[in-house]
């Protein structure tokens, strides 16, 4: 049979897109397979470099460079699906504007802040970087030095980090944009359950009755999760789907039970439930008994706002806010009794007929209800509450750790698990979720690092959003922001992220791929690997752990973060950064530098430079196979406490592994006996992140947000993402077919607040906040209905920045910001 | 699978379409009446085998591919396949005809 070109390519087309929806593959397509004899292409492996659902891909190259990839048909994650923006994922490197060399402010060849970028070489941009922090050390000390890191960090990046800032430096300001995204996730899980991450896993998906979407918008941030959401509602009739949001998006699509509530409300519609279990005589009384406790949150406890701010001011509990008392079940049912169905109607807007449809599957123990969110939960100002009372209906219900039956936290960047959590890259915590303030941790880690007792500082640091307030007001002058785009992100950037990046007090360095705007108001800028061009590892959702190779090289002089985290640490004797009282528990530490201190410690140079491949930059600038000498340090406070990593080298195979992964098993339920290695015998479920296996049913109520629309800032403003831009769109709007399928920022609208502002589609607005303002267009249709009284603004567009509106309100527990709610205006450009 | 060493692609894209079954033949029916799109395949669990094309060079079939994942009643699409044929063969499954399944 001849075909043309272009019948060819069509029918194999048809094959491929056949192939993936299960249909047998017609027979024309099913010959048409090139001769792989013509092609020198090499396919190695990869996790995508996106969001946190952490889907396989595997990448082609071919002379130095990436041409090709495809969904890997092996991942069990993905099974060789990609979407669009991972379709497209080879083309990010590739962007015309990619940094090769390091770029300083200068004025006549020297370093001047209000200088403009010139090039200089590595040994001048660490020569005048290490002036500058040393100067800061002696000066200031060590809390005048920081770091913002990323979850997009590979593990062993985020650990050789952390080990640089709370060792090295001694400094506990390091903090990742994780805390932008996951830190009320965490939060929850440590008070709920006392450990962190997800009980279930992804084959939970296959395996329910029913899903409950909390403000999360899956259809378009984790579309192949919702691929396979999507399967199984498609082929069991049985199977309902419930979608709450603050306005309708394409998850509805979906929605056998679509409900738009008021911005906040969630809090009230999770405690109705618990309230209509309870009034229904649902409760699940042999597991409640058996492995729960009754507890209830400190309330009024502020917005995270700065202390003087006249919500701080008015709060009564913010010094006690993370107070949990004890309750007993009577107490528990009298303050969930408040939340009836007429109540919480006229608090969330949502029809009473909805809300019980709703709390009846969670209600129903033959029905198996999976509850999904991300940031809508997560960007709270009451974020750690709401897991939690999530996590009570689960509770009361015994939905919990068993196959489709349980909740599950979604994730927003590859390894904001494996990096920013797991191993610990917060202000305030260590590996395998050890904290700083507590000495029995901080002992552990300086016996495992063979550092002095004393090492570590116990105050936590600076958190995210407390670091940018710090820059401006001059305590933290030395900060070096890696592998993020906070200027972009950070909330309320007129008022406390530029000003802070530009204090003539502060050096700022950048490290990024691209010049985004977080480079633009630095003071050095460097130039760093991206994906494939270093070896790494990097965590998902489900707690699987997934490695890839180098497998090209990065252009020009750009280098990973690891070799720049490193490679900075030769600058430093450690009488520069140590004092002299630690230095005399460790007088053998002497004459050497912070590199020999930290990663010539016989753990992390372990490993000869011959395991590791041919192609491997970082490993073999350090002479040693360091991403495995870090990986296996790293390991060491995990294992055999419920976070245990396989050994390196399993890795490198697999498709990753879920942890913890005991005696070469991964596990996918945790708490579960029978599925988890750690569940004592008999004991049916343990949540064994508690001293007596019990979790926490945490009583919270609902409490207003700290800014609600008024008569002159008269709409909420809702920010968020779009399908085919990732975050703040560095990578993504450098790929010319995204570009233009979605090339810049608009605000959805309802068409009645358009009409009665005297807008129309496609208008120029001004949007105004308290904060600052933003141009930009309205949007009335499309993917996006809000309800009257809201707008919902995407923040992936570097020319339209809606961190100037943003509030930099947090949920006072896990310093998360809430970027789902402020008041706004609207009008006419 | 994207495959960059292609000079002079052909923008043609396999997708992948998922609706509620009863809604598939009115979807299939709009679907055809847009520029350069084709339903060549529907299941009775309502996924939907769609070819989209694209003769003009400078017009992005991701465009198209938006246009329609936006429509009324499509719950899900997946890029599947794009201009692929400069001698490059796609990684292939463990066992090559086990079709993608979740369930």
């Amino acid at each position: 049979m001849s075909l043309s070109r272009r019948d060819f390519i069509k029918a194999n087309a048809i094959a491929a897109t056949a192939a993936a929806a299960g249909i047998a593959i017609p027979a024309t397509a099913s010959n048409l397979v090139t001769d792989s004899a013509k092609s020198k292409i090499k396919w190695d492996k990869a996790p995508c470099r996106f969001c946190g659902t952490g889907c396989s891909v595997l990448v082609g190259s071919q002379d130095g460079k990436v041409v090709a990839t495809q969904g890997d048909p092996d991942a069990p994650v993905n099974k060789g699906l990609n979407c669009i923006k991972g379709y497209f994922l080879s083309k990010i490197m590739y962007g015309k504007d990619r940094l090769t060399q390091p770029l300083l402010r200068m004025t006549d060849g020297e370093y001047d802040k209000e200088g403009d970028f010139v090039p200089v070489s590595w040994d001048k941009a660490f020569d005048v970087m290490a002036m500058k922090f040393k100067k800061t050390l002696k000066d200031k000390g060590p809390t005048a030095i920081g770091m913002f890191g990323s979850g997009q960090w590979t593990v062993m990046e985020g650990y050789a980090a952390v080990k640089l800032m709370k060792a090295g430096f001694r400094s506990n300001n390091i903090d990742p944009n994780a805390r932008h995204c996951m830190a009320s996730a965490v939060g929850g899980f440590m008070r709920t359950f006392g450990i962190d991450e997800p009980m279930g896993c992804y084959d939970d998906f296959e395996a329910s009755d029913c899903f409950v979407l909390w403000g999360s918008n899956m259809a378009e941030m984790h579309p192949i999760l919702w691929s396979r959401l999507t399967d199984r509602r498609l082929s069991q009739e049985h199977v309902k789907v419930h979608v709450m949001s603050t306005y309708k998006h394409r998850s509805f699509e979906l929605a056998d039970n679509g409900m738009i509530f008021t911005p906040n409300t969630d809090l009230a519609i999770a405690n109705f439930i618990a309230n209509y279990i309870i009034q229904t005589d649902s409760v699940n009384w042999d597991f409640v008994n058996k492995h729960t406790h009754f507890k209830k949150a400190t309330t009024d406890i502020g917005y995270g706002l700065r202390p003087e701010h006249k919500l701080e001011q008015a709060a009564k509990n913010v010094a006690s806010k993370g107070k949990i008392h004890d309750m007993t079940f009577e107490e528990y049912k009298a303050q969930v009794a408040e939340y009836t169905v007429e109540k919480t109607e006229e608090i969330s807007g949502v029809p009473a007929k909805k809300l019980i449809e709703m709390a009846k599957a969670y209600a129903d123990p033959k029905v198996k209800v999976m509850s999904l969110w991300t940031m809508g939960m997560n960007q709270h100002t009451r974020g750690v509450w709401m897991n939690s009372l999530v996590y009570n209906i689960h509770l009361l219900t015994g939905k919990i750790s068993l196959p489709g039956n349980g909740p599950f936290s979604l994730t927003g960047q590859p390894s904001a698990c494996g990096t920013a959590r797991e191993v610990g890259t917060f202000s305030h915590r260590l590996p395998a979720d050890l904290v700083v303030k507590k000495k029995a941790h901080r002992d552990i880690a300086e016996k495992i690092w063979k550092l002095p007792e004393g090492t570590i500082p116990g105050k936590p640091g600076y958190h995210a959003v407390e670091q940018n307030r710090m820059l401006k007001d001059g305590k933290l002058n030395a900060y070096w922001v890696m592998c993020n785009n906070n200027m972009q992100a950070a909330p309320n950037m007129n008022e406390e992220g530029l000003p802070g990046y530009r204090n003539p007090d502060n050096f700022i360095v950048v490290s990024d791929p691209y010049p985004t705007v977080t480079c633009q108001a630095a003071d050095l800028i460097l130039p760093t690997a991206m994906w494939v061009e270093k070896e790494g590892c990097y965590g998902n959702a489900e707690r699987r752990t997934q490695q890839w190779f180098q497998q090209v090289k990065a252009p020009g002089e750009a280098k990973s973060d690891l070799w720049q985290l490193m490679e900075f640490s030769k600058r430093f004797k450690i009488e520069e950064v140590w004092d002299e009282e630690l230095l005399a528990k460790a007088p053998h530490l002497r004459g050497k530098t912070m590199y020999d201190v930290l990663y010539r410690n016989g753990n992390v140079d372990a490993f000869s430079i011959d395991e590791a491949k041919e192609l491997n930059d970082d490993a073999h600038d350090c002479g040693f196979y360091v991403q495995k000498g870090l990986f296996e340090e790293y390991a060491t406070f995990g294992r055999g406490h419920g976070h245990d990593l396989a050994p390196y080298e399993m890795y490198q195979k697999a498709r990753g592994l879920r942890w913890p992964v005991v005696d070469g098993k991964e596990t996918l339920w945790r708490f579960k006996e029978g599925s988890d290695p750690y569940v004592g015998k008999g004991k049916d479920f343990e949540f064994y992140g508690k001293p007596d296996g019990k979790a926490f049913i945490i009583a919270a109520p609902y409490e207003k947000p700290p800014e609600s629309p008024d008569e002159e800032y008269d709409m909420w403003l809702c920010t968020g993402r779009v399908l085919e831009h990732w975050h703040s769109g560095s990578m993504t709007r450098r790929v010319p077919e995204l570009y233009r399928a979605f090339p810049d920022a608009v605000v959805f609208m309802h068409p009645d607040d358009a009409r009665k502002r005297n807008l129309r589609r496609g208008d120029e607005v001004i949007v105004e906040s308290r904060r600052g303002e933003m141009k930009s267009r309205i949007e009335t249709r499309g993917r996006n209905r809000p309800p009257v009284g809201l707008v919902f603004v995407p923040w992936f567009d570097a020319r339209q920045l809606i961190n100037k509106l943003t509030l930099d309100a947090t949920d006072p527990l896990s310093k998360q910001t809430d970027y789902k709610k402020c008041a706004i205006k609207v009008r006419k450009a | 699978m994207i495959n960059l060493l292609e000079h002079e692609p052909v923008h043609v894209a396999g997708v992948l379409v998922k609706a509620f079954p009863q809604n598939c033949q009115n979807l299939a029916n709009q679907l055809n009446a847009l520029p350069g799109t084709e339903v060549h395949e529907i299941t009775t669990e309502g996924a939907m085998v769609v070819t989209v094309e694209s003769s003009d060079k400078e017009k992005n079939i991701v465009d198209i591919i938006t246009h329609l994942s936006q429509l009324d009643g499509v719950l899900d699409t997946s890029l599947i396949f794009h201009h692929n044929d400069a001698g490059l063969v796609p990684h292939q499954p463990k066992s090559p005809n086990e079709p993608i399944n979740f369930r």
